[in-house]
């Protein structure tokens, strides 16, 4: 196994919201790629298999490999392109799988470029109602799941316009339009003011990670049935659930997990349960 | 000697970009600009043919190692001060050394004046066993007690997983992190005797730094022999090259789709004076002669087909700024500053190479100030180029004048065009005139123009008056 953050992780206290966080547990013969400063605060027994160069604020990457199990602190690289080559590094080195620590703000990573796989992980520190927080993750899963589009939009090679080279493709009763870029709340205002009710409309995003939309508008447009879909799918495979938030409040875990697998096929596990 | 400001004038900034060094040492020798002594050239040259011949042109495998090659200075400073490394330091430390290893065998049968150090004891105390590895951490043959603690490390993580009892579990835990901070000291102390062992041979270390980043200089000056026509330097009397080229120059002509002129320079070790049209390359041909004297004088190829270059102790510069201030003098100020303090410090085994001195003052001053410039510097017998478009101050000196604008040229409206016009070579002329071309550029540059209307009317009034 390979593990590699785009963040700083396994600090007992996260730095931001300076709650009690987890530390990161290895086993035995797993590669992980963390900061040069951060190796003398493990207590695995470890092997240097590379300095990779990359810098990152808290030196060098470099890929260990864990002789022993034990705790790690980790943080790896943050440019995108970095942490492809980490990634390929620690696969040549040996790891079957490796696993990127991710954020919500860098769901690009999902991207099959650079993963294969992807875990939703969401917990009670999302919203102190436990509904909200169901709703929440589902808006995620849902943006994460978008269908590939049949639509073939390199056949229409002409933007609808020259600024945003957005594609138009529209047939008896349905009007697709490729979105380059972002697909933001501000797009969305933009092309429902000049939109034309009569078609099905269908939205269609690069990938999961250009849908930048917030909850309301998520929700606005599906009230007015307009689909979203995606030139690049992504693959999620397991949702974990923690029903405690670094806040001070528990959901009831069996609730939590019930509800939010209620909505999906995908496995939904609590990890408090795997620990 | 240089500024930063000549040296990128002349194009050896962009020379120094043009070379492939890996090692920031290998790069501060080339801009270090460190003028040698025929016997130094004459073993650095012989190395250089060596290289060259080895590697003929296939450099693929020697650069994937010059490429891993990555800066020890800080690693090897502390091994100095037995300032004890990382476990991280160890590893590039043993990568560094691995990666000579290679360098050696790659160029093993090379007898070239330095020699990189086998440092395979080296590896060897880093390795667990007989076999090279490329990665490195604590053995247990550094410390009799690691094997144990590990053993014991191993095993209660061994039970942990194993128990289902929490407060067990957290004995086992804490016990462990005993154990852990057992390991820790040990490792320590490993590192504190691997820097020992690595302290005891920081002079093996060091040598190889050296002649590694030598190595590696060595080689980007042969690389680039493969993209340009070079030689190397003789140092007979006399500077003199065949065909020779700036690459600055040379890039700026052929980015305006024209080819460039390579040019014959032969000066005689006084005095040597260029003159030439306005715009007819008399800038050009000083900043290409004085790059290749650097560079032969340096140790590097010259861009040329021949060269010769004998003996220089420094290289003196000056060229006129133009009207730009600065330090609250005039640019003639400047000069003349410039000027007093070369003149003041140069000898017979310098080379001073002065450009448009005293051009922006009044041509009667100006060319006293030239023909004082050139006497004091035949006075010294000081090999010099010194270029100007004054009159009459060509005595007892090597004249030379750049050919300027090719024969039959009535039409060229486009400046950058000018180069597909002008003749750049240099010839030697017994003449104490210097060319007057600037009317016949301003011919065919400018078409209805009231200055040309206005020049006409002088030149026929000055005409009738003689």
């Amino acid at each position: 196994m390979g593990i590699v953050s785009v963040g700083y992780e396994g600090e007992d206290i996260d730095l931001v919201t300076n709650t009690n966080k987890p530390r990161i547990f290895v086993k035995k013969d797993s590669f992980i790629a963390t900061a040069k400063n951060l190796i003398k605060d493990s207590d695995i027994t470890l092997k240097i298999v590379d300095n990779t160069m990359i810098k990152s604020p808290l030196g060098e990457i470099i890929i260990v490999k864990a002789l022993s199990n034990g705790f790690i602190k980790v943080a790896g690289p943050s440019i995108v392109k970095d942490l492809e080559e980490v990634v390929n590094k620690m696969i040549n080195y040996g790891a079957k799988n490796v696993i990127i620590d991710g954020a919500l703000s860098r769901t690009s990573l999902s991207k099959n470029k650079y993963s294969s796989t992807c875990v939703l992980a969401t917990s009670a520190n999302l919203n102190p109602d436990i509904f909200k927080a169901v709703d929440e993750t589902k808006m995620f899963l849902n943006i994460l799941t978008l269908p590939k589009t049949k639509i073939d939009f390199n056949q229409k090679k002409k933007p609808i316009n020259s600024v945003d080279d957005n594609i138009l493709i529209e047939d008896e009763n349905n009007t697709y339009l490729y979105i380059k870029g972002a697909l933001t709340d501000k797009t969305v205002k933009n092309i429902l003011e000049s939109y034309n009710a009569t078609k099905k409309l269908t939205l269609v995003a690069d990938h999961p990670s250009h849908i930048l939309l917030s909850y309301k508008i998520y929700n606005h447009l599906k009230m007015l049935e307009v689909n979203l879909e995606v030139i690049n799918d992504i693959d999620v495979s397991l949702i974990t659930i923690n029903p405690t938030s670094a806040k001070g409040y528990n959901f009831d875990a069996k609730q939590f997990q019930n509800l939010i697998q209620s909505n999906t096929s995908i496995k939904v596990i609590n990890v408090l349960e795997v620990i | 000697m240089l500024k930063k400001e000549d040296l990128k004038r002349i194009g050896y900034s962009y020379f120094v970009n043009l070379l492939d060094v890996h090692t920031k040492n290998g790069l501060k020798e080339v801009k270090s600009l460190n003028l040698k002594t025929d016997e130094e050239l004459f073993v650095i040259h012989e190395d250089l043919r060596k290289i060259s011949l080895f590697f003929n042109n296939d450099f693929s495998v020697i650069n994937i190692y010059l490429n891993h090659l990555f800066d020890i200075d800080l690693i090897a400073k502390k091994i100095s001060n037995k300032e004890p490394l990382t476990i991280v330091e160890v590893f590039d430390m043993k990568k560094y050394l691995i990666n000579t290893l290679n360098i050696i065998n790659e160029i093993k049968t090379l007898d070239i004046s330095f020699t990189l150090d086998n440092p395979g004891h080296l590896i060897d105390y880093l390795n667990e066993n007989n076999t090279i590895t490329n990665d490195f951490y604590i053995y247990n043959k550094y410390d009799d007690e690691l094997f144990e603690v590990r053993e014991l490390k191993q095993k209660l993580e061994k039970e942990y997983l194993e128990e289902h009892d929490p407060l067990l579990k957290q004995n086992i835990l804490e016990e462990r992190s005993k154990i852990v901070k057992a390991e820790k000291i040990i490792e320590y102390r490993c590192l504190v005797d691997i820097t020992e062992v690595l302290s005891n041979n920081i002079d093996v270390i060091l040598r190889i730094v050296k002649n590694v980043e030598m190595l590696d200089l060595m080689i980007a000056k042969v690389k680039i022999t493969k993209h340009f026509q070079t030689s190397l330097p003789s140092f007979n009397q006399g500077i003199s090259f065949k065909e020779i080229l700036n690459p600055l120059l040379s890039k700026l002509v052929n980015d305006l789709g024209h080819d460039y002129q390579e040019i014959d320079i032969e000066l005689e070790s006084t005095v040597n004076l260029l003159t030439g049209a306005n715009m007819g390359g008399k800038s050009s041909a000083m900043d290409t002669l004085l790059l290749n004297v650097i560079l032969a004088r340096s140790g590097f190829y010259t861009f040329s087909k021949e060269a010769n270059v004998p003996y220089i102790r420094t290289i003196h510069f000056m060229y006129s700024k133009g009207a730009n201030q600065s330090h609250g003098l005039s640019s003639f100020g400047n000069e003349l500053i410039e000027i007093d303090k070369i003149l003041k410090n140069s000898d017979k085994f310098d080379f001073v190479v002065v450009d448009e001195f005293a051009q922006t003052t009044n041509p009667k001053e100006g060319r006293l100030f030239v023909k004082a410039l050139i006497n004091i510097l035949k006075e010294k017998k000081c090999s010099s180029f010194i270029s100007s478009h004054y009159d009459n101050i060509s005595q007892e000196v090597n004249h030379y004048q750049v050919i300027g604008i090719k024969e039959n040229i009535t039409n060229m409206k486009e400046i950058e065009h000018i180069s597909k016009y002008m003749d750049y070579s240099i010839l030697k002329t017994n003449s104490k005139k210097t060319p007057k071309q600037a009317i016949t550029i301003a011919n065919i540059l400018l078409e209805d123009s009231d200055l040309l209307n206005q020049l006409e009317i002088l030149i026929r009034s000055e005409k009738n008056e003689s």
